[in-house]
């Protein structure tokens, strides 16, 4: 992940993007996904047709809302590492491969789903609907804390990534997890001290 | 005219030890525009964060700082945070909401005024600072020179009587920083400006305090102060461009 220098302003990029799934309000899409996730998690697998149907409807959807193909398994790759890794303890239990196969098509159609939810709806939009639903506001202080501070971090680790790389003169990959470690530890550092500024700010502006 | 924030004799410790200001004194009336200048380390941001009560870390007694007369304590902290309005160094850490309009709304959300009240707030805010059309776009989209507005119509939309800006220059483009000092020009507030960027301190602020070490080391009209190349060299400073070429009594370079 460290090596992946991204420009903070492109993890979002997508979501500006204009197609008619783009224009749809952010309330239907989050209910059309909420059900769709609770439809696949219901539907047993043996259902070929419905998955076949979700499948097609995932795929229409991707496409007509002109996000790149690669761009969007580019974005899935981790979770479904994540994914293959937990479904892969089922494979001892009872139906073991039933029960893997179960939860890899199951999981993979609700990580589609929201990773397309995710990518045709701005968040800011995404985070106004969670608030009119009346969920606690401490929960949609921490998604909106989390948003802002994801580009200023990811920029943080990039320009420290960048110093690194136009200092470092030798191929070692002990040298390089001492340095991914340090600079790790380098970024809680500076986390630390950014949230202590942050409260700061809040404190002048008459939070109590 | 009143009287805007009086200091006298200000001592403060950082808790590991550092002294950072060591008997500080000084008078700034209603309407003045002051620059505070002084090497990196002389105790600028420390002083000004004093001045809306976020230093000391406690405030148990009275602190030697009268804001319109109203001496900083424990019980009238935050009715201080509302007159003293702080534009903190980096954008990025005041600019802590998803979107412009919902940073703009902060302070005023925390007055507990009404949703209406909120709105005509927040829009004149921006307004003020030439940000509108912006107000849905989260901090991330906008560029240098607007993160700066949009944490300025943040301080702003809270109503203070007091702007404190702590290097709102640093890090925009010759044309960013002719703008938003242009910008601070237009507010008709009591403004204390804490800046690298002399010239300007030599432009735009009708006082100068030079600060070092945590003392204040000179003081008064910019357009003297400033010119006096002994004292600016002595401090880590220099004589700004403007006065070189704009001084009043003729050309002091």
């Amino acid at each position: 992940m460290l090596r992946n220098t991204v420009e903070a302003r492109y993890l979002d990029h997508y979501s500006y993007l204009n197609s008619p799934i783009h224009r749809l309000g952010a309330h239907t899409k989050l209910a059309i996904a909420i059900a769709m996730v609770f439809l696949v998690l219901l539907i047993p697998i043996w259902w070929y047709w419905f998955h076949a149907v979700v499948w097609l409807m995932l795929l229409v959807t991707a496409l007509v809302s002109r996000i790149p193909l690669g761009g969007l398994l580019k974005r899935l790759r981790w979770v479904w590492v994540v994914l293959l890794v937990i479904s892969l303890g089922r494979l001892w239990q009872e139906d073991g491969l039933y029960r893997f196969l179960s939860a890899i098509i199951k999981g993979s159609e609700c990580l589609v789903t929201m990773v397309l939810l995710a990518n045709t709806t701005r968040f800011t939009d995404l985070l106004q609907v969670i608030a009119a639903l009346q969920a606690p506001r401490i929960f949609v202080t921490t998604l909106s804390l989390m948003y802002r501070y994801l580009f200023v971090l990811t920029d943080e680790k990039n320009r420290m990534l960048r110093a690194r790389r136009s200092r470092t003169f030798r191929q070692s990959n002990w040298w390089v997890w001492l340095l991914q470690s340090n600079l790790i530890a380098n970024l809680f550092v500076r986390c630390a001290e950014r949230a202590s500024r942050i409260h700061a700010a809040m404190l002048s502006r008459g939070m109590q | 005219m009143s009287v805007a924030i009086e200091v006298e004799d200000l001592h403060y410790r950082y808790p590991d030890g550092t002294v950072a200001l060591r008997g500080i004194s000084f008078i700034i009336e209603e309407g003045q525009c002051v620059g505070l200048v002084g090497p990196n380390g002389a105790g600028k941001s420390t002083l000004l964060q004093h001045l809306n009560g976020l230093l000391p870390e406690k405030v148990d007694d009275q602190l030697p700082i009268r804001i319109f007369g109203q001496a900083i304590g424990p019980d009238n902290i935050y009715e201080i945070r509302r007159q003293v309005g702080v534009m903190f160094q980096d954008p990025n850490d005041q600019l802590f909401c998803p979107t412009v309009f919902e940073d703009v709304a902060f302070g005023p959300r925390q007055q507990m005024l009404s949703d209406k009240q909120v709105d005509e707030r927040v829009t004149d805010a921006i307004q003020r600072v030439g940000l509108r059309g912006l107000e849905n776009r989260p901090p991330h989209r906008l560029s240098g020179g607007e993160k700066r507005r949009a944490c300025l119509a943040g301080v702003l939309a809270c109503d203070p009587r007091i702007l404190v800006l702590d290097e709102p220059t640093a890090d925009l483009d010759p044309r960013g920083r002719r703008e938003f000092k242009e910008l601070i020009r237009t507010i008709e507030l009591t403004r204390i400006i804490a800046t690298h960027d002399l010239d300007m301190v030599a432009e735009l602020c009708t006082h100068v305090m030079v600060i070092d070490g945590g003392r204040v080391v000179g003081a008064g009209d910019p357009r003297l102060v400033l010119a006096d190349e002994e004292l600016m060299l002595n401090h880590g400073l220099e004589v700004p461009h403007y006065l070189r070429h704009h001084h009043p009594h003729g050309d002091v370079g």
